[in-house]
């Protein structure tokens, strides 16, 4: 289609073009692509400035912490409630009515609940700078990193786009929702920008996890044998 | 002042690693981390120690100028540590001469990656070792 961003070659995505386009109409219109068309979009996206992508992820968990921590707050107030009513029925409970205690017990604080408001943009950038890197050396190791780290750094940060799921009001459901979702634009996404394979792409991702199990499994080994040796001396 | 030096003065994200490192030391020299007592899952199902267990102890060390005690903590942790901090300490002066990165080939990037995850295994082993598993 004539003039379509996505038609021939490499683009800039709809949000680093937002001082031109508005920054809401950009944002939504990346959103879409990344993770609902994330094959052709990060085929296509320029990797070479990854600043706007991790803007764009930045945005989005920000969000949906802020959303998260609103959601426990208010869940919070009401545990909050049901722990004072309980403390009414224990003898001399009263004394605790409205103190620190019951603040802890309800899981929420004002001063902690605004320290995560201010903290969510920056967790989120350490997020996806720290991931972005972690995923980059599998990369490496696979030799699937053709294209350098702004590639690897440009589908993390559009990618974590899908982590404004976790914005829903079904607290712990919507984030593991949002981290799947991640994880399949975030594959995809390897595999185009980094113009590598399925396989590499899966593992790349995988593979800090599945180290993770290995290093599980070589434990239980080690204890294992480590117990049928104690057996065998033992017995 | 050319393009070239125009655009190795403008921060990005070198600098933003840069502030994270920079972040770390802050935190690990002068808020009381230790203080928080973190139960590390793998150690409470298993009772060895995991993969990053001792770093938390070996970058507080470290910023303390404790170097032998960073080291016995973790030595990959005593290493990253350093490592990150002295990367911090390089970027700043880069930004400030207006010099650019030197650039290195995916090949070297690559032999550099392999050696991240051995030494990390490496840490690992000693980690355990050290605790009585072999």
């Amino acid at each position: 289609m004539p003039g379509a961003p996505w038609a021939v070659g490499e683009s800039d995505a709809p949000f680093a073009l937002r001082r031109s386009t508005g920054w809401l109409s950009s944002y939504v219109a990346t959103w879409k692509l990344a993770c609902l068309e994330p094959a052709a979009f990060f085929r296509q996206v320029k990797v070479g400035a990854p600043g706007s992508a991790v803007l764009f992820g930045v945005m989005a968990m920000t969000v949906a912490s802020w959303f998260q921590t609103l959601y426990g707050a208010l869940m919070g107030a009401a545990t909050r409630g049901m722990v004072q009513e309980m403390l009414r029925q224990v003898p001399q409970g009263a004394q605790f009515q409205d103190t620190w205690m019951v603040q802890w017990m309800s899981g929420t604080t004002v001063v902690g609940t605004l320290a995560q408001l201010f903290a969510a943009p920056f967790v989120a950038a350490i997020w996806i700078l720290i991931w972005a890197g972690i995923y980059h050396v599998a990369l490496l190791v696979l030799g699937a990193a053709s294209r350098g780290f702004d590639a690897t750094l440009t589908v993390v940060g559009y990618a974590s786009g899908a982590l404004l799921v976790g914005a829903a009001p079904v607290p712990g459901l919507a984030n593991l929702v949002g981290a799947v979702w991640f994880s399949f634009a975030a594959a995809i996404g390897f595999r185009e920008a980094q113009r590598t394979t399925n396989g590499k792409a899966w593992t790349a991702l995988l593979l800090p996890f599945l180290a993770v199990c290995a290093c599980c499994c070589a434990v239980a080994w080690m204890a294992f044998t480590g117990l049928s040796a104690f057996r065998v001396h033992g017995g | 002042m050319g393009p070239a030096e125009r655009e190795a003065r403008r921060p990005g994200i070198p600098e933003a690693y840069a502030a994270i490192a920079i972040l770390s030391f802050a935190v690990a020299r002068f808020l009381p981390v230790l203080d928080i007592h973190y139960q590390c899952t793998f150690m409470a199902l298993t009772g060895l120690p995991c993969a990053s267990c001792g770093m938390t102890h070996a970058f507080v060390s470290l910023a303390h100028g404790d170097g032998a005690g960073a080291w016995r903590a973790s030595p990959l942790g005593a290493l990253l540590a350093g490592g990150a901090w002295l990367y911090a300490v390089l970027d700043l002066l880069r930004l400030a001469a207006g010099r650019p990165w030197p650039a290195l080939s995916v090949g070297t990037w690559r032999v550099m990656a392999i050696g991240a995850v051995g030494a990390a295994a490496a840490n690992w082993a000693w980690m355990l070792w050290r605790a009585g598993v072999a």
